[in-house]
């Protein structure tokens, strides 16, 4: 038994209850914890023919795991084990064991037999509560629990049926009385105050443990510094523990100081179990090989005598008891039994003394013998008077008083496994020396004779029966000594009305008695013979068809017979000697004057001494005659009486037998009385839950059915076999269901959707599978699209058995939704074409959300998370600064804003930004959505019309001061209003002419020096011979415009006045060409057909104007009038602009 | 009969100053250089030029300084400014004769400089340079 008892190992705890009970184990495991090293068996009394719901009513009121109790499953922390009904339960290494109940109902005790088992399987780790309950199933196994070394606890008063554990408490084994809610907090408790109890020999209490034993041999006068140490350790331990202390010399002190503590150690100390018949085989043995020859030997006459050390609570006595009686009976011999029972715990001799024992033992004992010698009571039987008669129960101590003598056989068993190995050596020796050569000594299964090999030799080792080896009987005299101590007073022995007589056989004194001693009688107060010695048959009459105890008195011949029974009263009365002088006692052969002396002795008895006075008068016939009527009436009342007494013993008998049956039959209606109480209290209680499940399931099922007749959810829920289980209303939209069509297969209604094969496929599928599925089912005129999802239908326990399927009208949604993308592409084309970038800011963390565009926009990569102030570092710091504090403006005011912004771009070049945004709030946060646009295109744009603008300007001033000069003048020649206007109308026409060239053609594309000179011949082309020659690569700036084409209507006008565009008829040919120096050279030649008369001094103004045109273009100009033409020829340098 | 009708201020050689006052115009458009011309000869003032171009007045103030200049802002190889430092440096008297220069700038840099916005009237061209040759 030396298990670790940490209060982290397992503790398995047996619960008993009956009647009243279920409500007292709800209790007990309400404050349950799961993760504590705690695991509970609960036995309760239950309906064999009834199914238990136990488990499942205890699993709603505790967090452990509650089930009922299967076949070899280990025991687990946090669980709860119930008991199945019809089965008895038992523990074997931590694992539940089931067997069938052997016994007939009524005999049943289950929570005994648990409770040994677990008490075996657990020792010291065992802990049994006993709770409500009528009976005292229980009282026995918590001995068994208490012996190895384990803790009981009885529920207190607030138990419904207090006889379980009443029984219990009874017992005085009992550690705590409690209320059931605080079982496990103690029993917490306890297993905390000695969280390690480790090996005995490292206990504090092992110091005090010498201390301890002297303190109980001062208060009991028993010493225990002999018994096994280990044992005396543990229980002492225990005692600490369910008292709250540990410190060992607090204990200590207690004890030397409360006796009532010292006695309950005391009481702790002894406790071992017993039963009727322990080891049944054993028990089987001793009958055949010991008791049964011992009864064979014996003459008639003879008593036997058997001694039972440390008998406890008796069931051993008479266990033995039963067994003599039973051989004795079979061999018909007038052989007495005399068992002498001894123990020194008083309690327990009180016990067994009232031979009362709990109905679950009676099972110990075989049916022959229960029958012959049991009688019941109320929830308990007795042994019979018989039986308790042959046993005597004294305090008696193997170790320490003197022992008994002439003992046939010793039954010794189960005592010395508590002693030390010095106790062990002297008991032996004293049982050696008890027993008669001959003698036999029965010691428990786990008991050996070990070094007493010499005074014992095995009849049976197995069965652990010895038998006396021959020799000197020899008194161990170093027994302990007892006189070191003041011994406690101790109630007097009780009076005995018989005591063994001790007589020692030797041939001497038989001699005397037999031959020289008178007639004497011994016998006790009643007069029932013990012993006889000399010649009596003057004096006593023996009927030797009689059986059992003779009485003197009625065995005294006539005339004696009455002075007998007064001297037997008067003397067992005064206690002193009494004589009756001159009997005169009459025998078939005559008379006989006797004195009658009594002699009272100490041990209770009395000796009668016949002593003649007068030689024997043999009688007359004839007084015959006379005398016997007188002496008969009184016979015939005394024979009458004891027939009379005969009768009423049978009657009683009988009686007694009769009305053990109707116990018996009670008992077994109470233990199904018993039984049906649990059973009803677990059915009120499953009642009741019922009723608020079904009031549950009402209101649950009418939410259920308005939910399916309101919904708009077109929903069907089909069974495993397809068949439709239930719809709602709007399923109607899908398939035209009745309210007759719940149960029909699904495929046979005929529904409006276009791939009935689909839906009924992917149903199956889901049922199989039971995972969900969603698809698109098109009615099938195609206009309307259901989104159908698909569920399996679960039970409560988790499994599928079905299938839901919903139905969602998408027909909208999908129109909607296509629009949307039609909408949405659109609008990303517009941005796309536009290259309209959106971002999106959430003021809050900064973070910035930009399409490609924006990220284009700000040479940005592509990828990656961005915060405004990525944007702003890409701007100019004064850029920067004016978009967050427009940005900073708009989130206050909540307003759109408009900015614009440069951007330099990796490649160097500025970017124009335009940046719009409005603020929106959605759940009260606010975030920017906005736009980017690059405005560069739109920006150079207006730079160049500026430009334009200002070049225009210029030139249009220009113009006109090119008018008024030419205004001035033409001034200064002109003769006539008339000419002046002709004049400078002419040449505004010219310059107007050539500026056309540079109008009509782009910016970068030249005019050529031939179109200048075709726009200037223009107006007499048609008329004259004119040709041009000349390269056309030759080009003429804007610059030189107006100089060349002054000159060129200088000389035209000329011709026209004077030459051969003129008057004169001719040829004009106009050459040009480069010169090597880059120079060009124009020339204007004119050859008359006739020769002219030349008049002098005709140019004036339009040579000034030519002269200073040619200067404007840095050139030279050569006129030559000759009387054939006129050549004029111009060479400038054209590059002098480039 | 030919006529030589080149009269290249810079063929004959510096002038001196002070024979007579003259006028430096530097004027690209023909016409409107001709048109200056004459207001400045009926103004009984010699013309140095016209030049067409800021290298032909650059040559030009290379043989003498003229007593006042009127110059055209833009010309066909830039604008006047190299010139128009170089006068400014020899305290010639600057009048702009232009159609689209910037008033301001041109007098912040030339201090005391003339306008005379295209197109112009003879007499305010002739009030110009008769303040100028007064200012000298």
């Amino acid at each position: 038994m030396g298990q670790n008892d940490s209060a982290d190992s397992l503790c398995i705890i047996g619960i008993g209850a009956s009647a009243g009970g279920l409500e007292a184990i709800r209790e007990m495991l309400v404050p349950a914890r799961a993760e504590d090293p705690l695991a509970y068996v609960v036995v309760q009394h239950l309906d064999p023919n009834h199914e238990s719901m136990l488990a499942e009513l205890l699993d709603r009121n505790t967090r452990l795991t509650v089930r009922q109790a299967e076949e070899g499953e280990p025991v687990e922390p946090g669980h709860v084990y119930i008991i199945p009904p019809g089965y008895g339960m038992g523990l074997e290494q931590g694992r539940i064991t089931l067997t069938p109940f052997a016994q007939p109902r009524g005999l049943r005790r289950p929570i005994d037999d648990f409770f040994l088992s677990l008490a075996l399987d657990q020792g010291a780790n065992a802990i049994c509560v006993i709770l409500s309950g009528t009976g005292a199933d229980g009282s026995a196994g918590l001995r068994a629990i208490k012996e190895h070394g384990g803790i009981c606890i009885a529920q207190d008063r607030s138990a419904r049926y207090d006889g379980m554990p009443n029984s219990a408490v009874a017992t005085g084994l009992v550690d705590l009385v409690c209320p059931p809610g605080e079982v496990i907090d103690r029993i917490t408790r306890f297993r905390r105050i000695s969280p390690d109890l480790g090996p005995p020999e490292d206990t504090p209490v092992a110091d005090s443990l010498a201390q301890l034993c002297n303190a109980l041999v001062k208060r009991t006068g028993h010493d225990f510094s002999g018994y096994k140490r280990s044992t005396l350790l543990r229980r002492i331990q225990r005692r600490m523990q369910v008292l709250g202390i540990a410190d060992s010399a607090e204990y200590l002190a207690r004890v030397a100081t409360d006796g009532k503590e010292a006695d309950t150690l005391f009481g702790e100390l002894l406790i071992n179990v017993t039963r009727f018949f322990r080891d049944t085989d054993n028990f089987a043995l001793l009958r055949e090989e010991a008791i049964r020859p011992l009864v064979e030997g014996a003459h008639d006459g003879d008593e036997l005598r058997v001694w039972v050390p440390g008998c406890s609570s008796g069931e051993e006595p008479y266990s033995l008891a039963m067994l003599f009686a039973a051989e004795i009976a079979r061999s018909g011999k007038q052989v007495t039994a005399q068992v002498f029972a001894t123990d020194i715990d008083e309690r327990m001799l009180e016990m067994a003394r009232a031979g009362r024992y709990p109905l679950a033992a009676l099972q110990d004992i075989p049916a022959d013998l229960r029958d012959a010698y049991t009688v019941g009571r109320e929830g308990a039987f007795q042994i019979s008077a018989r039986i308790r008669d042959m046993v005597r129960f004294s305090v008696h101590s193997l170790i320490k008083d003197p022992p008994f003598s002439r003992i046939d056989l010793i039954s010794c068993r189960n005592l010395l496994i508590y002693f030390g190995d010095g106790l062990q050596a002297l008991a032996l020796p004293v049982c050696h020396y008890a027993l008669k050569s001959g003698g036999y000594l029965f010691l428990g299964p786990s008991e050996s004779i070990g070094r007493a090999e010499h005074l014992f030799e095995p009849v049976d080792p197995k069965a652990r029966l010895f038998r006396r080896n021959p020799g000197r009987a020899r008194y161990p005299i170093e027994l302990p000594a007892v006189h070191n101590h003041d011994r406690r007073p101790r109630p007097h022995p009780t009076p005995r009305t018989r005591t063994h007589t001790e007589w020692e056989s030797s041939v001497a004194s038989s001699r005397i008695l037999e031959t020289y001693a008178p007639p004497t009688l011994q016998i006790d107060r009643n007069g029932a013979v013990l012993a006889a010695t000399g010649k009596l048959s003057k004096f006593l009459d023996f009927d030797p068809a009689s059986t059992g105890p003779s009485f003197a008195q009625s065995l005294a011949r006539p005339g004696l017979r009455e002075a007998l029974s007064a001297l037997i009263r008067e003397a067992g009365a005064s206690n002193t000697r009494k004589v009756a002088r001159k009997v005169e006692v009459i025998s078939e052969l005559g008379k006989q004057s006797v004195d009658v002396m009594a002699d009272p002795l100490p041990d209770d008895t009395l000796l009668i001494i016949f002593r003649d006075r007068a030689p024997f008068e043999p009688i007359a016939g004839d007084d015959f005659e006379e005398l016997v009527p007188s002496e008969s009436h009184v016979q015939v009342l005394e024979a009458e009486l004891r027939a009379t007494r005969t009768r009423l013993r049978s009657t009683v008998e009988e009686l007694e037998t009769a009305n053990e049956e109707l116990k018996s039959s009670n008992e077994e209606m109470m233990s199904m009385n018993e039984e049906l109480q649990s059973t009803n209290e677990e059915l009120a209680t499953v009642n009741d839950e019922l009723k608020s499940k079904v009031e549950q399931l009402s209101s649950a099922n009418a939410d259920l059915r308005n939910l399916f007749a309101s919904t708009s959810l077109a929903l069907v829920t089909v069974g495993r076999s397809m068949r439709i289980r239930n719809f709602t209303r709007a399923a109607r939209a899908v398939f035209p269901f009745q309210d007759a069509d719940k149960g029909r297969p699904l495929r046979d209604v005929q529904g409006v959707i276009d791939e009935p094969d689909r839906v009924e496929q992917l149903t199956r599928t889901v049922i199989e599978t039971g995972e969900p599925q969603t698809t698109r089912i098109r009615s099938r005129e195609g206009r309307t699209v259901w989104s159908l999802s698909i569920t399996p239908y679960k039970l409560s326990d988790g499994s599928t058995d079905g299938a839901t399927l919903v139905f969602t009208d998408v027909t909208e949604a999908l129109l909607l939704e296509g629009r949307l993308a039609a909408e949405g592409q659109r609008l990303k084309l517009a941005l796309d074409v536009a290259a309209i970038g959106v971002w999106e800011l959430d003021p809050e963390t900064g973070a910035l959300e930009a399409d490609a565009t924006v990220r284009a926009l700000f040479d940005l990569p592509a990828e990656g998370a961005l915060s405004l102030d990525d944007l702003l570092a890409c701007m100019a710091a004064s850029d920067a600064a004016r978009v967050q504090a427009t940005v900073g403006e708009a989130l206050q005011t909540g307003g759109d804003f408009d900015v614009s912004f440069q951007v330099a771009t990796s490649s160097g070049a500025v970017r124009y930004i335009r940046g719009m945004g409005s603020v929106q709030y959605e759940n009260g946060r606010a975030s920017i959505t906005g736009v980017k646009m690059d405005m560069t295109p739109e920006f150079e744009h207006a730079q160049m019309r500026e430009l334009m603008l200002r070049e225009m300007n210029h030139r249009v001033k220009n113009l006109f001061s090119i008018i008024s000069a030419m205004l001035r003048i033409a001034s200064r020649k002109a003769e006539t209003p008339q000419d002046l206007v002709a004049d400078v109308s002419r040449r505004i026409t010219a310059l107007a002419r050539s500026h056309d060239l540079t109008q009509a053609r782009s910016v970068d594309e030249k005019v050529r020096l031939r179109e200048v000179i075709e726009a200037a011949l223009e107006p007499y082309r048609d008329q004259h011979s004119i040709t041009l020659e000349g390269p056309d690569s030759i080009e003429v700036a804007s610059e030189e415009l107006t100089s060349l084409a002054l000159i060129l209507h200088e000389w035209s006008t000329n011709a026209a006045k004077y030459g051969v565009l003129g008057p004169v008829a001719g040829q004009l040919a106009v050459r040009w060409w480069q010169e090597k120096d880059d120079g060009v050279t124009l020339e204007w030649n004119e050859s008359y057909d006739a020769a002219l008369d030349l008049k002098e001094g005709t140019d004036g103004f339009g040579s000034t104007l030519i002269r200073s045109s040619a200067l404007q273009l840095g050139g030279k100009v050569i006129v030559e009038q000759k009387s054939d033409g006129r050549l004029n020829r111009m060479t400038y340098r054209n590059d002098r602009y480039i | 009969m030919t006529v030589t009708s080149e009269r290249d201020p810079t063929a004959g050689g510096p002038l001196p100053a002070d024979l007579a006052p003259c006028v430096l115009v530097v004027e690209d458009e023909a016409i409107v250089a001709l048109d200056l011309q004459f207001i400045v000869e009926d103004m009984g003032l010699e013309v140095m030029g016209p030049c067409a171009t800021v290298r032909a007045g650059l040559r030009a103030v290379g043989a003498a300084l003229p007593s006042v200049a009127i110059l055209d802002v833009k010309l066909p190889d830039g604008e006047v400014f190299e010139l128009a430092d170089r006068l400014h440096a020899d305290r010639v008297p600057l009048i702009f004769h232009s159609g689209h220069a910037d008033a301001k700038a041109l007098s912040k840099r030339y201090p005391g400089a003339a306008f005379c916005p295209k197109p112009t009237t003879p007499r305010q061209i002739e009030s110009c340079v008769t303040r100028a040759m007064e200012a000298r």
